[in-house]
C-alpha cells in the first residue's frame, strides 16, 4: 500500500474515511485501486481484499458501458479537468444493480503534485427509481388527461386558466392554447359570472362539490356541463387555484327534456283519457290511476282508490274470474275486453270491460300490470234494446203470417164450405208462398241476431240423429219427387251432444236442403256421422252440380250463389252456407267442404261434444 | 159436425190476436172440443180455475197478464199442477223458453213453425198421455 498521507494526516483521514456515509474508492494516478472504505462493501459486497489493488479498468462492481465512461472520466479528471458529478450503474457482488452519483476530487502532495484521485460515491438507487416512477406516473397522468373524455381545467387563485387538456378545450370549441391565460368569466354569460362568483367563493373556502354550469362555447353557444371542481390548497390551506373534471351534458340535458316532455305527454294522455286506466303491482295492488278512474267508480279523490286491490273495484261474483284473468294476463302478457260486474263506492254495480297489459322492465322482467276499465252500461243498454228490437220484430212479422197460413189451411181443408179444385190449387200457391215467406223471415231474423251479437246459445241435450231426421223429413216430398236416393252410415245409434237445438236445426236444415236442391233427379245424399275425441263429425255428400273451383272461396259469404245452378230452378237467396256457419262459430263448431264441378260436394261439419 | 171422444174435452185458449184465437177456436171446436178462449192473461186464469180445462194454450206476449205469471199461477194451484199446457209463441226468444220451460209447461211451439193440423195432433197425444 501506498502512503499518502503522514501519520498524523493518516488517522484523521482515516476515521473520516471511514465514517463517510458515501462509499469511497482511492485510486493512483495509474488508476489502480489503493484503498476503500466500508460503505463499499456495506453497499456492492465486495472485500477490501478483492478490489485493493485492481485497476479502474477490471473493476468488478462496474458493467461494460459503466467501464469505458469510468475510465474516461479518470483519464480527464486525472490531468486536472473538471468534471461535475455524475451518474454510473454499478452492479454488486451478486450481480445487483445500482446507480451511484460519482464525484471525484485530485489528492495532490505538497508540491501540489497529483498523486491520485479520491473518488466518492453516492447510492442514488433509490431517489433514481421514485424519479423514473415520478416521471412515468406523470407520462401517465399526463396521457390521462390529455385522452380524458372529461375536460380538465385548472385555474389559478386570481381565477386565471392556467391548464385545459384537449377534451376540455374541444367541449368549449377553443384550442388548448387559446384558452390558456383568459379568466374564467370569459366563458360565460354575465349570469353565469354572478353564480360563478359563488362557486369561487366556496372553493377559496376549501369546499368541494359537484354541479352543473351553462358554459358559452367560442362560437357563442351553450353548452350544458357537470363540473366536480375542488380547491388546490398548498401546506399552510392558501388557496392556489382549482380544479374541475367537466362533462358536456348537453345531449343528456336535451334527452332529458326529451324524455320529460315525453313523460309529460303520456301522463297528460292517461289524465285526460275518458278511460280509467290503472297501473298495479303484480299483487293486483293500485299504484297509480287517473281521474276516469275516479269518477268510474264514484270516489272523490284518487288517494281513496290508490293502494287498495284492484280486485275489490269488482263485484264478489266475478272477483274469482278476475284474479283467474290476472293470472292469465301474467303468463300472456295481454287481457282483451274482459267483462266484470263493477263496483261503485256506495257498492253499486255496473258492467264494465277491463283490458290489462304486463309492463316489463327493461330486462323483461313482469313489474306492472296496467288496465284500461270501461263502463259499457250505455253498450249493455243498447244490446239490450237490440234484442228487444229482434224479439219483437219477430212477433210482429210473424203474426200476420201465422194468420195467413193458418186460415188459408182451413180453406184448403173445407173447413169453410167444400172447394173446387181450381180453388184449392190456387189456395195450395198461397198456402207455398206463406210458408217460404216464414222461412225467409226465420233466415232474417237470424242473420239480425248474429249480426247484432244477440244470438244466443243455449245448451240442451241434442240428438243429432233426431235433428237430421226432422231436416229430412221437411224434404221428404221434394226427395220423392227427385227419387233421391239418401245413404245413412253412423257409427252409432245415438250421437247425444250437449248443445244447441236450434242452431243443429239451421246447420242441417241448410246442409241438406243444399244437398236435394242441387242434385239432380236419382241422385244421392250421403250422411256420415263419427264420434272422435271431443267433437262429432259429420259429413254430408250429394253427386250434385258441385262448386265451381273460381267460386269456391265465396261459399260462405251472404247472398252467394253459385253460377252453375242460376237458371236450374233452384230457389235460394245465398244465405243458407252463411247462416251455417255463422251459428256454428257460436258453439266453437267449424265447416269446410270439398268439391268438384259435375260431380257433387261434400261438407263436413265439426262438433263440439259440449 | 164431427163428435169423437174427445167431445168432452175442455181446452182453454189463452191468445190476444182475435184472429189466431178465432182460427183455433174454430178449428178446435171442429175436433169436437169445448172451447174456451180468453183474450188476455187475467181472463184464462179466472176461466182457467174456474172450468178445470183438460189442456191449456197460452200466448207468451198478452195484455193484463202475460202467459208466463199465467201458467206461472196455474201451477201454484192444486188442480193446475199437473194441467197439460202448451206454451204458443212467435218469439223464438230463448231466454223467454228456457224461463217457460222452468215453470214446468208441457210444451212449447212456434206458430209460424206449425200448422193447425199439427197443433191439434199434439194436443191430442198430450191428453191420451
Amino acid at each position: 500500500m501506498i502512503r499518502l498521507f503522514s501519520n498524523r494526516e493518516g488517522d484523521r483521514y482515516k476515521s473520516i474515511f471511514e465514517l463517510s456515509p458515501e462509499a469511497i474508492v482511492i485510486l493512483d494516478t495509474k488508476g489502480n485501486i489503493i484503498d476503500i472504505n466500508g460503505r463499499v462493501y456495506d453497499w456492492l459486497g465486495f472485500k477490501p481484499e478483492e478490489l485493493i489493488g485492481k485497476n479502474i479498468k477490471e473493476a468488478p462492481f462496474l458493467n461494460k458501458e459503466s467501464l469505458i465512461r469510468a475510465q474516461e472520466n479518470f483519464k480527464r479528471r486525472i490531468v486536472g479537468e473538471k468534471i461535475p458529478p455524475y451518474e454510473l450503474d454499478f452492479v454488486t457482488r451478486n450481480r445487483g444493480k445500482l446507480i451511484g452519483r460519482v464525484m471525484a476530487s485530485q489528492i495532490t502532495d505538497r508540491n501540489k503534485k497529483i498523486i491520485g484521485l479520491i473518488v466518492m460515491i453516492s447510492d442514488i438507487t433509490r431517489q433514481k427509481e421514485s424519479e423514473e416512477a415520478l416521471k412515468e406516473n406523470e407520462k401517465k397522468y399526463r396521457q390521462l388527461v390529455n385522452l380524458a373524455q372529461e375536460g380538465v381545467w385548472l385555474i389559478d387563485d386570481k381565477a386565471i386558466t392556467t391548464f385545459v387538456n384537449p377534451k376540455m378545450a374541444e367541449i368549449l370549441g377553443y384550442k388548448a392554447e387559446e384558452m390558456l391565460g383568459r379568466h374564467l368569466f370569459s366563458f360565460m354569460d354575465e349570469k353565469g359570472v354572478e353564480i360563478c362568483k359563488n362557486y369561487l367563493e366556496r372553493r377559496k373556502e376549501g369546499i368541494k362539490e359537484q354541479h352543473d354550469f351553462e358554459f358559452l362555447k367560442k362560437d357563442g353557444t351553450r353548452v350544458f356541463a357537470l363540473l366536480e371542481t375542488s380547491p388546490i390548497m398548498d401546506e399552510k390551506g392558501n388557496y392556489l387555484g382549482a380544479l374541475a373534471v367537466v362533462a358536456d351534458i348537453t345531449q343528456r340535458k336535451a334527452m332529458e327534456v326529451r324524455l320529460k316532455e315525453s313523460e309529460e305527454k303520456f301522463r297528460n294522455i292517461i289524465s285526460f283519457s275518458p278511460d280509467a286506466i290503472t297501473t298495479t303491482d303484480l299483487e293486483g295492488k293500485i299504484l297509480e290511476c287517473n281521474q276516469a278512474t275516479v269518477d268510474l267508480h264514484g270516489f272523490s279523490e284518487k288517494k281513496e282508490i290508490i293502494g287498495k286491490n284492484a280486485v275489490e273495484l269488482i263485484a264478489l261474483k266475478d272477483r274469482k274470474k278476475a284474479i283467474k284473468n290476472m293470472e292469465k294476463t301474467f303468463k300472456g302478457g295481454i287481457l282483451k275486453n274482459a267483462e266484470y260486474t263493477l263496483l261503485k263506492k256506495d257498492g253499486q254495480e255496473f258492467p264494465g270491460e277491463l283490458s290489462a297489459s304486463v309492463i316489463r322492465d327493461s330486462s323483461g322482467k313482469p313489474i306492472l300490470f296496467m288496465a284500461i276499465t270501461k263502463d259499457i252500461s250505455e253498450r249493455k243498454r243498447i244490446e239490450q234494446a237490440k234484442s228487444e228490437f229482434t224479439s219483437i220484430a219477430s212477433h210482429q212479422l210473424r203474426t200476420p203470417l201465422s194468420i195467413m197460413g193458418w186460415y188459408t189451411e182451413m180453406l184448403l181443408k173445407g173447413k169453410a164450405g167444400a172447394i173446387n179444385k181450381q180453388q184449392k190449387k190456387y189456395l195450395k200457391e198461397i198456402y207455398d208462398a206463406n210458408d217460404n215467406l216464414v222461412k225467409l223471415v226465420n233466415l232474417l231474423l237470424n242473420i239480425s241476431r248474429i249480426e247484432l251479437g244477440t244470438f244466443v246459445v243455449n245448451p240442451s241435450r241434442v240428438d243429432l240423429i233426431k235433428s237430421i231426421d226432422s231436416a229430412l223429413k221437411h224434404l221428404s216430398l221434394e226427395i220423392k219427387e227427385k227419387k233421391l236416393k239418401i245413404e245413412k252410415k253412423y257409427s252409432e245409434k245415438h250421437f247425444f251432444l250437449k248443445t244447441d237445438q236450434s242452431i243443429m236445426n239451421i246447420v242441417f236444415q241448410n246442409l241438406l236442403s243444399n244437398a236435394v236442391r242441387y242434385t239432380s233427379n236419382k241422385g244421392k245424399v250421403e250422411i256420415l256421422i263419427a264420434k272422435k275425441e271431443t267433437w262429432v263429425l259429420v259429413q254430408i255428400s250429394d253427386t250434385g252440380y258441385g262448386i265451381p273451383a273460381s267460386q269456391q272461396s265465396q261459399i260462405f259469404s251472404r247472398f252467394f250463389r253459385a253460377e252453375n245452378i242460376k237458371g236450374k230452378g233452384a230457389t235460394g237467396v245465398g244465405l243458407g252456407l252463411y247462416i251455417a256457419k255463422s251459428v256454428l262459430s257460436q258453439i266453437g263448431g267449424e265447416i269446410w267442404f270439398k268439391s268438384k264441378e259435375k260431380e257433387g260436394t261434400t261438407f263436413y261439419i265439426k262438433i263440439p261434444l259440449e | 159436425m164431427i163428435k169423437n171422444k174427445d167431445s168432452n174435452k175442455k181446452i182453454l185458449i189463452a191468445e190476444d190476436e182475435r184472429a189466431m184465437l178465432r182460427a183455433l177456436t174454430d178449428t178446435f171446436e171442429n175436433e169436437g172440443f169445448n172451447v174456451f178462449g180468453a183474450e188476455d192473461g187475467e181472463k184464462g186464469l179466472k176461466i182457467a180455475f174456474k172450468e178445470h180445462p183438460d189442456v191449456i194454450l197460452i200466448d207468451l206476449l198478452m195484455p193484463k197478464m202475460d202467459g208466463i205469471s199465467m201458467l206461472k199461477k196455474i201451477r201454484e194451484d192444486e188442480w193446475g199442477k199437473d194441467v197439460p199446457v202448451i206454451i204458443l209463441t212467435n218469439l223464438s226468444d230463448v231466454d223467454k223458453i228456457a224461463e217457460t220451460v222452468e215453470n214446468g209447461i208441457s210444451h212449447y211451439l212456434v206458430k209460424t213453425e206449425w200448422s193447425l193440423e199439427e197443433i191439434v195432433k199434439k194436443v191430442k197425444k198430450l191428453l191420451k198421455e
